[in-house]
């Protein structure tokens, strides 16, 4: 299948290559959480909501000078084309959920709840490819909303390479195009730092530095999407309980 | 569910109350609070829906997709054995956002017993709901719609806003249209049928007759008295529970009791079966109208970005 | 996000961004230090007494401090002390050295208890007191929560309507609404209690008879660890709803809440009857018609989005893709 075409710049989804999908995302949606966050991004669509931290449901499990992340990812059954039941124990679901848990561990300040717990629960309701990278985005979102201390935004994109250019924020149908290498990188805004880069695929080494360049622009984007999103739903807090 | 721990001076303040028809926010007995609907919420899925009970935004929050998917007959199947039927299968998953109680299995039991009823109700030969228009070819092909549904909030009565939920996601089923027709064979010289599906989004058809899936009543028995639509705390405190399900015509479809600590007695459970036919029937009329409004407006707007719905506190 | 403008951000500061450079200042709640530099760690609004720098959220859990007014409920009883769930990072702990067998005699799984933080150990849990008569065991009366950020410290958690009903305001964001009793004022003599809540380390604060402690309470103070309801006629019961679902629009709209708002939602809901309340547009009419001079409108605004979540609905939608230049 043709996924790129040369002559006119556009790719399948009319995109450009260096073109991000739509991102809508909205954060305190689930009442019954601490912290809660509904992400979009073209397609893929997810929802997360944090518990805690509270005191560890498991004793076992609590650490006395850290905090315990506790990550579950739960696929609906009806997020994919085909429908398809899918546990969260199902070794893709254990996968995702530990690269997350991962991603965040250094970036919460956990020192600060010993022998607590965070409850991190990923919901996807929709997947059009970019799963990960819209996982750890809603995540991101999610966390900050719960009041959670972190050093930084973590905010994720994949990006691939398909003749001989650069692309960003790949969907389902350019992801499966088998002749395209998918790395999904997680960057800290502030430092510029990567803390995650998942590559599936062969890729000549030097072409990875122009992906990872291009990938960390999208990050920014991406930060500064979040970024206001946060800004205006703690702005209208602020003004109604100032009232 | 006793995961949700009350004391002894509350739970007495809240049986006081049903006992004098006042309940703690204000309600009778037998009164419903709001249900709010969004249909289409999730765009991949054939109809879907998300249905809120509560007050102000806050309450139990249930998220209903459908699919759908070709099934092949094969002789002997025992709840299809003429062929001429298609299958509904429904699952219930909890969310453990759903509320601070509910963490690792605990909600396990909780999600098979809501799966049973709903499965119980709607997708049973015995169930009013024609099976029938999912047939594709007698004895060959028919369609199965599986019933996903997820719980988002939990603050009591789950399962008549599951069943809302579920009804609301059927209004709002578009099938693909499927043209049958006769193919030649041409080494044994003999017809047998073929389907077709056709990709276009403007041949769709709905679910015939969706309005006959039944809407659930569950009353909880407090004291001498029985109370619907329970909070949490209401059902806490609760010592049996009965879901009555019943479609628009008034006809009870089936009946389950649930969370015993005791039994009823036979005239309590009559006319917990009347009242719950009365609601029932006041439930179904009062849904009909809100799909019909949400449609009307709807076709008024330009095409509503579904994302919308999850965006919404409603 | 620079701090170019002046020594320190002011308004709205988002994770990881920095706050002053200015190595004067020292760390609070909600910041950190990289490099000499102080950075916010939570989203929320910066403050700053003298040289102490904070963050301020009002999306946290509860964290205790030393003399809050908690409202919580047992969670455990343990032999030599209660757990108590504060929605906060840990379970509260409520010591005691009476009696061992008798431990559910004072306080059992699920009671709500009235309490003050006495102290908060490294890992943030809390340790309670009740040395008061007014603390103890709550009921005549609902519990209903709230988000903590919208309850304030205060002088007062107290409050009593003059419709016959008492809320207390839990600064865990737990509230209880219950029949009027009589407080004696809360800073009472804490050694009437002593007599038979003998707290290990508050004994030793307060130097009172340890020779009572072994004595089991009297009929004086049981009346404190009852769990029997007095008698609530019908119209307190109104009352005590119409007040919880007050306090339910007002943790809606996010709004404070303190005998000011609470009383003004009251009476604004005079007009409507109870079950109505919690019914979209009667609560918007309630939020709207609040004494507020110049903010009616603004509140309107807020309830809608609160109903119809427009909140959301930005210009950014008609937007449809993101370029990246």
């Amino acid at each position: 299948m043709l996924i790129f075409s040369e002559y006119l710049g556009l790719r399948i989804d009319g995109r450009r290559a260096n073109e991000l999908r739509k991102i809508t995302c909205k954060t305190n949606v689930i009442d019954y959480t601490d912290g809660s966050a509904y992400f979009e991004q073209g397609n893929t669509k997810i929802l997360v909501g944090i518990l805690g931290p509270r005191e560890a449901k498991q004793r076992s499990a609590s650490q006395t000078t850290q905090v315990t992340l506790n990550v579950e990812f739960l696929v609906s059954p009806f997020s994919s084309v085909e429908r398809k039941k899918r546990s969260k124990y199902d070794r893709r679901s254990v996968e995702i959920a530990t690269s997350i848990k991962q991603t965040f561990e250094h970036v919460i300040i956990g020192q600060l709840f010993p022998r607590s717990q965070i409850d991190i629960f990923i919901h996807l309701l929709q997947q059009d490819g970019g799963v990960l990278e819209a996982c750890i985005n809603a995540t991101c979102l999610a966390l900050i909303d719960a009041g959670i201390p972190m050093t930084d935004y973590v905010c994720a994109i994949n990006a691939g390479y398909v003749d001989d250019s650069p692309m960003l924020d790949l969907n389902m149908v350019e992801e499966a195009s088998f002749d395209t290498p998918n790395i999904t990188i997680a960057v800290l805004i502030r430092s510029g730092k990567i803390c995650l880069l998942q590559l599936e695929s062969t890729l000549a080494v030097d072409l990875l530095a122009p992906v990872l360049e291009l990938a960390k622009t999208g990050c920014k984007y991406i930060h500064s999407v979040l970024d206001s999103t946060i800004k205006e739903s703690t702005q209208s807090m602020i003004n109604s309980v100032t009232l | 569910m006793s995961l949700y721990p009350i004391s002894i001076s509350e739970t007495n303040y809240i049986a006081k109350g049903v006992e004098a028809d006042f309940r703690v926010d204000g309600r009778d007995n037998l009164s419903f609070r709001d249900f709010s609907i969004v249909t289409g919420v999730v765009s991949q899925t054939y109809g879907s829906a998300r249905c809120r009970l509560g007050s102000l935004g806050k309450g139990t929050d249930v998220l209903v997709g459908i699919k759908a998917e070709i099934g092949n007959w094969t002789p002997g199947e025992p709840d299809n054995l003429f062929g001429k039927r298609g299958k509904i299968v429904c699952n219930v998953q909890i969310s453990p956002i759903s509320s601070q109680f509910f963490s690792g299995r605990s909600s396990d039991d909780l999600e098979i017993e809501l799966t049973q009823i709903l499965a119980n109700s709607i997708s049973l030969e015995q169930s009013s709901i024609d099976l029938e228009q999912l047939c594709i070819i007698e004895k060959q092909a028919y369609w199965i719609l599986y019933v996903d549904a997820l719980v988002l909030g939990y603050d009591g009565n789950i399962i008549d806003t599951l069943f809302y939920a579920t009804r609301a996601a059927f209004s709002d089923i578009q099938l693909p249209k499927v043209v049958v027709e006769s193919v030649l064979d041409e080494e044994t010289n003999t017809e047998h049928q073929a389907f077709e599906i056709i990709d276009d989004p403007s041949a769709l058809r709905p679910f015939n007759d969706w309005e006959n899936i039944p809407m659930s009543v569950t009353s909880y028995i407090i004291g001498k008295r029985y109370v619907v639509d329970c909070s949490v705390q209401e059902e806490t405190i609760s010592t049996a529970r009965i879901t009555v399900t019943i479609n628009k015509n008034g006809d009870i479809c089936s009946i389950h009791k649930g969370d015993m600590k005791t039994g009823i007695s036979p005239s309590l459970l009559q006319n917990i079966l009347s009242i719950s036919k009365r609601i029932g029937v006041d439930l179904v009329s009062a849904q009909s109208a809100k799909i019909e409004n949400a449609k009307l407006s709807k076709d008024d707007s330009e095409i509503p970005d579904t994302s919308l719905t999850f965006l919404n506190l409603f | 996000m620079s701090s170019e403008s002046g020594p320190i951000s002011k308004g709205i500061v988002t994770t990881g961004s920095l706050i002053t450079r200015d190595g004067v200042f020292m760390k609070g709640h909600g910041t950190f230090v990289e490099n000499g530099e102080i950075y916010a760690s939570i989203t929320g609004t910066v403050e700053r007494i003298n040289k102490l720098v904070s963050v301020t959220s009002l999306r946290q859990r509860y964290s205790g401090e030393i003399g809050d007014i908690v409202v919580g409920r047992i969670s455990r009883v343990g032999l030599k002390r209660w757990l108590v769930n504060v929605n906060g990072r840990q379970d509260a702990r409520r010591k005691s050295a009476s009696d061992e067998l008798q431990m559910r005699k004072f306080f059992k799984e699920g009671d709500v208890v009235f309490a003050e933080v006495q102290s908060v150990f490294v890992d943030g849990a809390l340790s309670l007191h009740t040395r008061s008569l007014d603390y103890g065991k709550l009921r005549n009366g609902v519990v209903c929560y709230v988000s903590p950020a919208l309850v304030v410290r205060s002088r007062s958690h107290l409050i009593s309507l003059h419709c016959g009903v008492d809320v207390v305001l839990g600064v865990n964001g737990c509230i209880h609404i219950g029949k009027h009793r009589v407080f004696s004022h809360l800073q009472v003599d804490s050694d009437n209690d002593e007599a038979y809540l003998k707290d290990e380390q508050s004994s030793l604060e307060s130097n009172t008879k340890a020779g009572n402690s072994s004595t089991l309470p009297n009929n004086d103070y049981s009346d404190i660890y009852s769990d029997v309801n007095d008698d609530i006629d019908i119209s307190t019961r109104t009352n005590i709803s119409r007040v919880h679902n007050c306090i339910v629009i007002l943790d809606r709209l996010f709004i404070r809440l303190n005998s000011t708002s609470i009383n003004t939602a009251y009476e604004q809901s005079l007009q409507y009857f109870v079950p109505e309340l919690l019914k979209q547009d009667v609560a918007n009419e309630i939020a709207e018609s609040r004494d507020n001079k110049n903010s009616a409108m603004t509140f309107k605004l807020l309830v809608n989005s609160v109903a119809y979540g427009i909140l959301s609905r930005t210009d950014d939608l008609s937007a449809q893709r993101y370029t990246i230049e």
